[in-house]
C-alpha cells in the first residue's frame, strides 16, 4: 500500500466499530478524503489529537482499495479557540458542513481549501457573521456558483449606475432581477442595494480589510438570509448546523 | 441467502443487525447457537426479551433501570448535592468502577452534534435543569467525552448552569496513566499542561 501525504483540515469524524473513527478531511491536494483512524477511542492512541475537527495538519496515510488508513500527522494549527468557545465552534462547524456538503471525494479545489483555511483563521479574531458571509461568498465562487449582481439574471438588463433603493434577489437564478422580471421567481425577495454592495465587497476586498468593515445588524441579517436561501436552494437540503447556530444566539461572543 | 435453511437465514440476518457484526461473524454466532442445547438457546432468547421488556430509563437521571428509579437515585447514602453529567449509561458504569464518586448521575443520552442534526433539544437537558433547580444541588460535574461533541455539550451546559450560581466543573483531560510523555500528541500534552496541579 503506498504512503500518501496531504495538507488538510478535519471536517468531521464518525464512529466506526469499537475503537476506530472515520475522519473526513478536506485536503489541498486531493479535495475531500475519508480515512480510518484506528484505535483512536483508546486512551493511549497517538492519533487522537490530530483528528479533532478543524485541525489543520499534514496527514500521512496508506491508501489501499477501500478507505485509506491514517498513519501519522504533523499539526500546523489545532484551532483550539474554535473548540473552546461555543459560538466560534458553531460557526466553524457550519463552515465545515458547507465544505462537506458541497464537495465530492477526490475533487481537488485548492482555492476552496485556502478559502476555508483563511476563514477559520478569521473566526479566531474577527466578527463571526462577517467572516462567515465572506466564506460563503468565496466558497460559492470557488465552486462556480458565484452570485451575479451586475445585470438582471433573466433579461441581462444592466444595473450599472441605475441603482434603486432595493434589489429583488432570486435564489433560483443566483442573482438579482429587474422590476420587469421579478415574476420569474416567486421565492425571491427584496434586499437593499447597500447589502448588495457589501456582498460584492466581501468578494473583492483584501481579506485583512475585514477588521475595518462596519456593517449594521439589519444588513447582516439581509446578507445571512440572501446566502442562506441561495445555499439551501443549491444543496436542496437543510444545513443542519444552522439550527444550532440559531439556538445559541443568546450566548455572548466572549462566552 | 438461499444456501441456508430459512430459519438459519433469519437468525443470521437478525445477528447481522448488531453493531460490528458482519456476515461471517453472524454465521459463526448462528452456528454456535445451533450447537447449543435447547435450554441454553432458550435462555439467551429469554434474556434478550426480558431485558428489552423490563429495562427502562430512570425517571430522574435517565440511566437504565428495571424500576422507576435506578439503584443510584434510590440510594440515600449517596451525596445528594452533586451531579455527574455523562453521555451514555455505559459512562455511569465506567465512573462507578473508579469508586471515587459518591454523588448522583444524569445521563444525557447523547451529545450535541450540529452536523448530525443533534441539538440540545434532543438530549435530556431540560430534565437536568429541573433537577438543578430544586435547590439541593451544589455542584455539577460535566463528564461528557473529551471529543469535539462532548466538549461542545459541556460548554453549552456550563452556559446554562453558570447563571444559576451553581458550581459547574469539567473533568480533567491529558496524559493517560502509564503513558509516555514522548509519545503524547501536542493537543493532549497542552491539555495536560493547562490542567496541571500543585503538589
Amino acid at each position: 500500500m503506498p504512503l500518501m501525504k496531504v495538507d488538510a483540515i478535519v471536517l468531521r469524524t464518525r464512529e466506526l466499530g469499537e475503537a476506530d473513527r472515520i475522519v473526513t478531511l478536506y485536503s489541498k491536494q486531493k479535495g475531500k478524503v475519508q480515512l480510518v483512524a484506528k484505535g483512536v477511542k483508546k486512551p493511549k492512541s497517538k492519533l487522537v489529537g490530530g483528528i479533532l475537527n478543524f485541525t489543520h495538519a499534514q496527514y500521512w496515510y496508506y491508501q489501499g482499495r477501500g478507505l485509506g488508513i491514517l498513519s501519522q500527522y504533523d499539526i500546523h494549527e489545532s484551532f483550539q479557540i474554535l473548540k473552546s468557545d461555543l459560538k466560534k465552534y458553531a460557526y466553524a462547524t457550519y463552515m465545515a458542513e458547507l465544505v462537506q456538503e458541497f464537495t465530492l471525494e477526490g475533487e481537488e479545489n485548492e482555492g476552496l481549501f485556502l478559502t476555508f483555511l483563511t476563514s477559520l483563521h478569521l473566526l479566531k479574531t474577527q466578527d463571526l457573521d462577517l467572516a462567515t458571509r465572506l466564506f460563503e461568498m468565496r466558497l460559492l465562487r470557488c465552486l462556480g456558483y458565484g452570485l451575479s449582481f451586475q445585470t438582471c439574471r433573466e433579461c441581462e438588463h444592466s444595473f450599472d449606475g441605475r441603482e434603486q433603493k432595493k434589489a429583488f434577489f432570486s435564489p433560483a437564478l443566483g442573482g438579482i432581477l429587474c422590476e420587469r422580471c421579478i415574476s420569474k421567481d416567486s421565492q425571491g425577495f427584496y434586499i437593499s442595494w447597500g447589502t448588495v454592495k457589501i456582498l460584492i465587497f466581501l468578494l473583492k476586498m483584501p481579506i485583512e480589510k475585514i477588521s475595518v468593515l462596519r456593517v449594521s445588524s439589519v444588513a447582516k441579517k439581509e446578507m445571512e438570509k440572501t446566502l442562506h436561501y441561495y445555499l439551501t436552494y443549491i444543496l436542496e437540503k437543510k444545513i443542519k448546523s444552522k439550527e444550532f447556530m440559531h439556538r445559541i444566539e443568546w450566548i455572548d461572543q466572549e462566552g | 441467502m438461499h444456501y441456508y435453511a430459512q430459519p438459519v437465514a433469519r437468525l443470521v440476518e437478525e445477528l447481522m443487525k448488531l453493531p460490528s457484526i458482519g456476515p461471517k461473524t453472524a454465521q459463526r454466532l448462528a452456528f454456535f447457537i445451533l450447537h447449543q442445547t435447547h435450554e441454553e438457546a432458550k435462555s439467551l432468547a429469554e434474556a434478550i426479551i426480558e431485558a428489552k421488556e423490563k429495562i427502562k430509563y430512570c425517571s430522574i437521571c435517565s440511566n437504565l433501570t428495571e424500576m422507576d428509579l435506578c439503584d443510584i437515585c434510590r440510594d440515600q447514602s449517596r451525596d445528594q448535592t452533586i451531579i455527574c453529567v455523562v453521555e451514555e449509561p455505559k459512562d455511569v458504569i465506567a465512573m462507578e468502577r473508579t469508586r471515587q464518586f459518591n454523588g448522583l448521575y444524569h445521563v444525557l443520552q447523547g451529545a450535541i452534534s450540529p452536523m448530525d442534526g443533534v441539538g440540545p433539544e434532543d438530549l435530556r437537558i431540560k430534565e437536568l435543569l429541573e433537577r438543578i433547580n430544586d435547590g439541593r444541588i451544589e455542584e455539577v460535574i460535566l463528564a461528557t467525552d473529551p471529543t469535539i461533541e462532548g466538549e461542545a455539550t459541556a460548554m453549552y451546559l456550563s452556559q446554562l448552569i453558570k447563571p444559576l450560581n451553581i458550581k459547574a466543573t469539567r473533568i480533567a483531560s491529558g496524559l493517560p496513566v502509564g503513558g509516555d510523555l514522548e509519545y503524547a500528541d501536542e493537543v493532549t500534552l497542552s491539555r495536560a499542561l493547562e490542567g496541571r496541579r500543585e503538589l
